[in-house]
């Protein structure tokens, strides 16, 4: 009977019946078929199939990833992380993945836009708009001078792109003053370097990640805001100790061995605390400090003050503790260090960063595998932007006040050298200061969002309505600062354009154009080659006339710097050598123009191997200052102390790409939340997801609470990417760098119905 | 100032940028070294991720992942999005967050889920047209797609929220272990992406699975039964999680999608059978020359709501064409079952109602005598009854049994039966008024008042029973942890206040006060008309805090403001 049955089964018209009644296939089922893809991708959706694919460097963070493209007719239909670039070894953060879906996004500026009442623009041609461009920003020159027009640039364009705008606005137009984003995220960084070591050179490879015994990260979120670096420790075979020094219990803390909630802003007491025991103990390497450091002594004078007592003070570790931290440096052979915006973000930043390279002079650990004192940095291009944007350097890690640097930059450039400004330009901060004392009446932002994350947002969105002409040049209309211009360039994104990127650990990587910009939407460089054409300095930049031919510009600008890069041909070898670091001057390359070395196994260099510094005496100074309080400390009034900072690693700054992702805000919480520890929400009758009102001398704002231990009582922590949050901010810059101090200000909460009653 | 804008022959610098821009050039500039790489290059990562065997008998393929090793980043959803050509904001894996500790140790603790693949899928279980695959060898839950009909059942079903329903297809999709892959070789889109390696697919044998899970922490804290289902996720770490971990969006309590459709189809379904056994019972107890006056009217009404109710539930389905499947799930599948009955239900009464107006109507053709035989007629009438309740109790568990503390059989079961019992006889009760208007002559017989007062006080009572034990709902305000329950009155009393207020105010109206005044001849019996629109309404508010103020099951979320 069984068989009968079972033969029956067998039977055709009993099988089409059956498929008839139940459907295994059909046109819903072919919408998820995979086929394999070629390209060693594996198995790619079969509506996705590529018919070639393409590595390019991934636009949003500083880690570098490279990802491969699907390409389909030349167009990018897909992407996937690149299996055997240095840098993420296959893997993507979430943002990566979705790189490609901001680029489709309803909202992209399509054609320029004129203002034509307070709250509506009309569409304009390029002509017209270039027209106004040069029209209102000269106009504006005539009446208040050269320096009335400022602009504000980006660590998220291409090298060459941010060298022709700096290039541009100070050579072509006789502006003085220009800035970037990248004075929110990198500039401690690079101020501290540049202090320290000569030259603004973060001396690390990734693959210190995998060496290192001891890893100390510093205000560093990894896992989180670099997930692909927190990759690399992952892959450390060393069993590495992992210190995590922050106030809260991120992310990273929770996979940290060690983590130390210290109090806010009490870092440069613990820094100096352990460099005093260090001392104290004998566990530093003399024979080091001798011959590659100077002013050691007095160093050590000044932080004998700093004893466990003073440390335990300040920052709330016990004595235990701080004597198991100052222990396992010393039992490391191979310590790194590492520091992100926790550090950089800081009214003391700067010294604080040079306290943590103070730590690895001091013990000998730099230069070496798996050591270091080592800047994370924020966007993908920030170390692009320090050294080519022509902003706080002359191009190339130039001095603006040298003559011999202007005159070799003149002559590289064939430009007059009566062109180049002998002085420095203002710094972010001053340039809104100039704003405000109508010293600046136009001004130019490029690829940033000055109006959700400028610090102390109001006063800044006050200060620029006094603007007479304020041009925003953007892939969106929408963004907070875009509509509040006078002027919208559209621009195309990553993605839609050529040119490099450098990261982190000074790699750099190629950006291509795989997808076409929407509407009139131009590349930021060829933006810049119309400005200069409509403004009448189009002869100046002839030779600008790619971004590679900019490429070659910036080699011969390199050569002779700590950041020279002679060596690479063209962009052809940075994609065959999957990204090339600098340094890499000609000179290191062989008769066939390539340096097989760089080309092959050894892909990853770190710097200072030889103890050699860029100081004139070649050594490394020690440089430290008595710590000073936060300039608004918690009181009474405002009892609370409030972090800001990265809330997940689906959001991106201030969500202009990111919130475009359907998947990606899928995957972080829609609205402004505000952590706070059950010890402080209950004496004030706040409950789990109520919603507060969180208040600070400059605004207040509706947020819902997280009631968590993983801040501190008396802490609150608002993720950056969020409208509001800067609203709230103090506005306090470190006095080396100008970065502005955004993750410590006085803030009062209370349960949001009591307050609306 | 426009100094060598104009290049030759008429173009502008603009002209040639614009069109430089679409040009698109990696392909004609860089080489084209990967085109013979037909191996997938990651398989150097993932190769120790996957097993090296397929599964032996009693054994299945399961996701495995350390705890230790996720850090929350999320690319594994990502990925798996991308890696599978999902729709724009479809995703299947999700990431969510445990918190807790002390304030000396705080802990918190991503938990990526993705389905489990149980080894007795509740999804597979529920869905009426068998959508579901459990293959026989890997044990992967696979989704028909093309047999899908769009019910959602399946989403109700599974306790961790893994079918994704997609509106613009008309159908669910979820995650299939990308066993195509898997069957070559390759690793799983979320395998392959974790930069920690945190997901791995494992080997598990099913028998150890149905023991193991017995005690709920050995699967994952904050997680649903995992008795019921069995799913196989190995989430392992060396750590302790503290007892007090509470999923990040624990405190989130917001009301549901309402389905309207099935409030509609389930009321009406309800006002029907109770309309239709109503009619029944009357012509038991009640002299025939009265009912026989009143039973076409009734049935009729009946008959036309309760087409109206099964042509809403169409709406709700996503590919209501294809609906005819629904006898294909009969053996498990409550809702394939509920379709059924009801389907027979409405022949039947369509053929019932159809007695009696029918011979009117096909009088001159003089076929159709035979169905007005009383007899045949009252044989109807049970078989229309008996379907009817089958019916309904299908209705009942098929909510019973997502296992929703909310749509438990306690409740459940007396809302359904109650709204049967309540608008059955509000139904009667206005077709008798309507006719009495129209034909006083009914009225006057002396039986039609006493079937007023009769389904009058019915009414009353059954209606005073139904919304007390509704009101029952709020004792579990007292409950000291936010229980599903308590979530529920929460919810109830914050969120869906403006649904809950006059759902008892209207019943209380249409089920109490008319009825009794009505039965004690303290109001004109017109007022009866009055009856079904207030209790009627009471229902629908009652069944739409059914679905909107249910709390579905889920894995831990991440932060929810």
């Amino acid at each position: 009977m069984k068989k009968a049955i079972a033969k029956l089964r067998q039977h055709s018209v009993v099988k089409k019946v059956n498929s008839f009644v139940r459907k295994r296939d059909g046109r819903l089922t072919e919408d998820l078929v995979l086929h394999p893809g070629r390209y060693g991708l594996g198995k790619v959706p079969a509506r996705l199939e590529p018919d070639d694919a393409t590595d390019m460097i991934c636009g949003f963070c500083s880690t570098g990833c490279s990802l491969r493209i699907h390409l389909k007719d030349g167009q990018a239909i897909n992407l996937s992380p690149t299996t055997n670039y240095p840098v993420n070894l296959g893997m993507a953060c979430p943002k990566g993945w979705e790189a490609l879906t901001p680029l489709r996004s309803p909202d992209r500026a399509t054609t320029p836009y004129l203002r034509k009442t307070d709250s509506d623009f009309e569409p304009v041609d390029w002509d017209t708009a270039l027209q106004i461009f040069t029209l209102r920003f000269k106009a504006i020159q005539d009446k208040f001078g050269n320096d009335a027009i400022a602009w504000l640039g980006t660590g998220q364009i291409c090298t060459e792109e941010m060298a022709f705008l700096g290039a541009l606005t100070k050579f072509g137009m006789g502006v003085l003053h220009g800035d970037g984003n990248t004075r929110q995220c990198m500039a401690t960084a690079a101020t501290a370097y540049k202090q320290s070591f000569g030259f603004d050179a973060p001396p690390y490879t990734y693959n210190d990640f995998e060496e290192s015994d001891v890893l100390v990260l510093v205000g560093s979120n990894l896992c989180i805001a670099h997930p692909i670096m927190w990759q690399r420790i992952c892959q450390n075979q060393h069993r590495p100790e992992i210190i995590v020094v922050d106030p809260r219990k991120t992310e990273t803390a929770m996979a940290a061995t060690q983590h130390y909630a210290i109090r806010p802003k009490s870092d440069l007491v613990l820094l100096y605390g352990l460099a005093n025991r260090l001392i104290t103990n004998g566990w530093i390497d003399r024979d080091y400090i001798d011959k590659h450091t100077s002013d050691f002594e007095a160093f050590a004078d000044f932080v004998a003050q700093f004893t466990p007592d003073v440390v335990t003070e300040a920052t709330g570790l016990n004595a235990e503790q701080f004597e198991k931290f100052a222990k396992t440096i010393h039992c490391g052979s191979r310590v790194s260090f590492w520091w992100t915006m926790g550090v950089n973000q800081g009214h003391e930043a700067t010294r604080t960063a040079q306290a943590i390279i103070n730590l690895a002079l001091m013990t000998g650990n730099i230069g070496r595998p798996g050591t270091g004192a080592n800047s994370i940095t924020g966007q993908c291009n920030a170390m692009g932007s320090r050294l080519y944007s022509n902003t706080t350097n002359l191009l190339a890690g130039h001095d603006f006040l040298n003559a011999e640097d202007r005159a070799k930059v003149a002559r590289i450039l064939g430009i007059d050298v009566s062109r180049i400004p002998d002085q420095n330009s203002w710094a972010y901060d001053q340039i809104v200061e100039g704003i405000a004392d109508d010293k600046i009446k136009g001004l130019w932002v490029v690829a940033t969002n000055s109006s959700h994350s400028w610090i102390n947002q109001r006063n800044f969105n006050e200060i620029v309505k006094k603007l007479d002409f304020l041009v925003v040049q953007d892939m969106y209309f929408t963004t907070e600062t875009a509509q509040r211009a006078h002027l919208i360039l559209p621009a195309a994104g990553w993605g839609e354009k050529v040119g490099t990127f450098i990261n982190s650990e000074r790699r750099i990587g190629l950006v291509k154009k795989v997808s076409r910009a929407p509407g009139q939407a131009l590349s930021d460089f060829s933006i810049f080659k119309l400005v200069a054409q409509y403004w009448g300095c189009g002869k100046m930049f002839e030779k600008w006339s790619s971004p590679e031919s900019v490429f070659q510009i910036m080699k011969e600008l390199s050569r002779g710097q700590p950041c020279e890069i002679t060596g690479i041909r063209d962009y052809q070898m940075i994609d065959e050598a999957g990204g090339i670091q600098w340094p890499l001057p000609d000179s290191a390359n062989g008769a066939s123009g390539c340096n097989e070395s760089i080309l092959g196994a050894n892909q990853e260099r770190r710097l200072f191997e030889d103890g050699l510094f860029y100081h004139p005496d070649r050594k490394a100074k020690f440089l430290f200052e008595a710590p000073r309080v936060m300039p608004e400390l918690p009181d009474e009034e405002y009892p609370f102390l409030l972090l800001t900072g990265r809330g997940t690693s689906s959001q991106w700054h201030t969500q202009t790409r990111t919130g475009k992702s359907a998947v990606l805000k899928k995957l972080s919480p829609d609205d402004i939340y505000v952590e706070m520890n059950p010890l402080d929400a209950k004496p004030l009758g706040i409950e789990a997801n109520q919603k507060v009102l969180v208040s600070s001398r400059r605004a207040e704002v509706t947020a819902t609470a997280f009631i968590t231990n993983t801040v501190q009582a008396g802490q609150l922590f608002i993720p950056m990417h969020y409208p509001l949050a800067n609203a709230l901010t103090f506005s306090a810059v470190d006095p080396y760098s100008r970065q502005p101090a955004y993750k410590a200000c006085a803030v009062r909460v209370t349960p949001w119905r009591e307050a609306g009653s | 100032m426009r100094d060598g804008a104009l290049l030759g022959e008429g173009r502008t610098l603009i002209d040639d940028l614009l069109s430089e821009q679409q040009l698109l050039t990696p392909v004609a500039i860089f080489s084209r070294r990967h085109e013979r790489d037909t191996e997938p290059a990651q398989a150097k990562y993932y190769s120790d991720l996957i097993p090296l065997s397929r599964p032996e008998a009693g054994e299945q393929y399961a996701f495995a992942v350390d705890l230790d090793a996720c850090t929350g980043c999320k690319a594994c959803v990502t990925a798996c999005h991308n890696l599978n050509g999902l729709d724009d904001d479809e995703t299947w894996r999700d990431v969510g967050v445990l918190f807790g500790g002390t304030a000396l140790e705080p802990v918190q603790q991503p938990i990526t889920t993705a389905c489990h693949h149980c080894v007795d899928p509740a999804c597979m279980n529920g869905c009426p047209v068998n959508a579901y695959d459990k293959d026989p060898v890997t044990g992967i839950v696979h989704h028909l797609d093309d047999q899908c009909i769009g019910c959602q059942y399946c989403i109700w079903k599974c306790p961790y929220d893994v079918p994704k329903y997609s509106k613009q297809r008309g159908i669910v999709r979820k995650c299939d272990m990308c066993s195509s892959r898997l069957a070559v070789g390759e690793a799983p889109a979320c395998v392959q992406a974790c930069p920690n390696q945190a997901i791995t697919i494992t080997l598990i044998n099913k028998q150890q699975i149905a023991q193991g899970w017995k005690k709920q922490d050995n699967f994952l804290p904050c997680s649903p039964d995992p008795g019921y289902t069995l799913p196989t996720t190995q989430y392992r770490t060396r750590k302790t999680l503290p007892a007090n971990m509470r999923p990040g969006d624990f405190f989130k309590n917001q009301p549901g999608h309402p389905h309207q459709p099935l409030i509609a189809m389930l009321v009406l379904t309800q006002l029907s059978v109770g309309a239709f056994c109503t009619a029944m019972i009357l012509r038991l107890i009640f002299p025939s020359g009265l009912l026989s006056e009143l039973t076409p009217f009734h049935s009729l009404v009946a008959l036309l709501l309760g087409f109206l109710a099964l042509g809403a539930s169409t709406m709700h389905l996503g590919r209501p064409l294809e609906a005819w499947r629904s006898f294909v799930g009969l053996k498990t599948s409550w809702l394939s079952r509920e379709i059924i009955v009801f389907g027979l239900f409405a022949m039947l009464a369509l053929i019932y109602a159809g007695s009696f107006w029918l011979p009117a109507l096909t009088r001159f053709l003089n076929i159709a005598f035979f169905l007005s035989s009383p007899r045949l007629q009252n044989a109807l009438g049970i078989g229309v009854t008996i379907t009817g309740l089958a019916g309904v109790f299908s209705s009942m568990m098929i909510y019973r049994d997502t296992r929703r503390t909310f749509w438990q059989m306690k409740f459940t079961a007396l809302k359904f039966a109650g709204t049967t019992l309540v608008l059955g006889p509000a139904t009667i009760l206005l077709t008798m008024t309507l006719q009495s208007v129209f034909a006083p002559a009914i009225a006057a017989q002396s039986a039609f008042r006493d079937v007023v007062v009769l389904l009058c006080g019915f009414l009353a009572i059954a209606m005073t029973v139904k919304l007390l034990w509704e009101l029952t709902v709020f004792t579990y305000l007292k409950d000291r942890e936010w229980t599903d329950m308590k979530r529920t009155a929460l919810l109830m009393l914050g969120a869906l206040k403006l649904a809950t207020i006059p759902r008892f105010i209207c019943g209380a109206i249409g089920g109490v006060v008319l009825p009794a005044l009505v039965a004690f001849n303290l109001l004109p019996p017109v007022f009866a008309l009055g009856i079904l629109p207030f209790s009627l309404s009471g229902e629908l508010l009652e069944r739409y805090l059914f679905f909107a103020a249910a709390i579905p099951h889920k894995m831990p979320g991440g932060i929810a403001p």
